[in-house]
């Protein structure tokens, strides 16, 4: 179960808004390599992980990157708050306006509404654990693009602060995967899936 | 220190609440950071002994925050003396200014 504390993980007061560098930035809130796709990720591939500490790190990632989540809607919100319809058309947000006015809605920079295809839970141990890897990096670089693209020290800090994460992570991840290969074959570590092989004696994969 | 209602103008502007809830924020992430350390070295009994250290720090300071200002779950309500539900009133952590 989770419960809620009404605060951010990071400070966020933005004091410019600036539509066109929400719309770059929503893309961490619902696109491809974003805070939610990550959390769901995590979050769902904990279930069936054999092993107790891949597991609550699976828990305790996927929860941190809810608190990432509400970080990167509370900065798309500063940024499109209180604009004016000239704005929003200046800026180019009315494509978005149209559909959701000034509201959070997940979708990637280019429009493409949050679907579950842009993560994997796929039952098997590393699979799932090189996937995490490479989601971390994916989202490293997601924000060292917006960085390039975004001047306002209000939001690089934050951003920078969610970049710093997504490398820890990774040396977790990293860690994790060590811990399950030790505990794998060393001849093959796909001799069988630990995720499901593993508690089946009917199964002549172990032989 | 006076207690200050979320709506008065001082609210968004106390520095003495915005310094602790930036030390709540710092030793809450001290915290996360460590956890997740530990998940991977549930051995390291100085990672351990440095979480247990922050952990009470950080009740403390919830605490004070709770007593003088607001509850930041509704779990630190028992450390406020308000008769009102503060939970239902408080700035919402988005809204930007001091959160």
């Amino acid at each position: 179960m989770w419960n809620y504390e009404k605060r951010l993980q990071f400070p966020i007061d933005i004091k410019t808004p600036n539509a066109e560098i929400a719309k770059v930035i929503i893309t961490q809130y619902g696109g491809p390599d974003g805070e939610l796709s990550a959390s769901m990720r995590y979050l769902s591939q904990r279930y069936t992980m054999p092993y107790r500490e891949v597991a609550g790190l699976l828990t305790d990632i996927g929860t941190e990157e809810l608190a990432h989540f509400e970080m990167i809607g509370a900065i798309v919100h500063q940024l499109t708050k209180n604009l004016s319809v000239e704005e929003i058309e200046k800026q180019g947000f009315a494509p978005y306006y149209v559909d959701h006015t000034l509201a959070l809605w997940p979708q990637a920079a280019g429009g493409i509404p949050f679907n579950s295809c842009q993560f994997q839970s796929k039952g098997d141990v590393l699979t799932d654990l090189f996937e995490d890897l490479a989601a971390e990096q994916k989202a490293r670089t997601t924000y060292d693009n917006i960085l390039r693209l975004v001047k306002d020290p209000d939001v690089c800090a934050p951003i920078r602060f969610l970049r710093a994460r997504e490398i820890v992570h990774f040396q977790r991840f990293g860690e994790a995967l060590r811990i399950v290969q030790e505990k794998l074959d060393p001849v093959n570590f796909y001799q069988y899936n630990p995720e499901f092989d593993g508690s089946r004696t009917d199964c002549d994969c172990n032989k | 220190m006076m207690y200050r209602q979320p709506m008065s103008p001082q609210y968004n502007t106390d520095m003495n609440r915005n310094n602790l809830l930036k030390e709540i924020s710092m030793v809450d992430f001290a915290i996360v950071d460590l956890n997740q350390y530990l998940d991977t070295h549930p051995d390291d009994s100085d990672a351990v002994a440095y979480i247990k250290q922050y952990i009470t720090i950080l009740c403390r300071l919830r605490q004070e925050y709770a007593s003088l200002y607001d509850p930041l779950s509704i779990y630190d309500a028992c450390y406020s003396d308000c008769n009102d539900w503060r939970w239902a009133r408080m700035p919402l952590p988005w809204e930007g200014g001091c959160n």
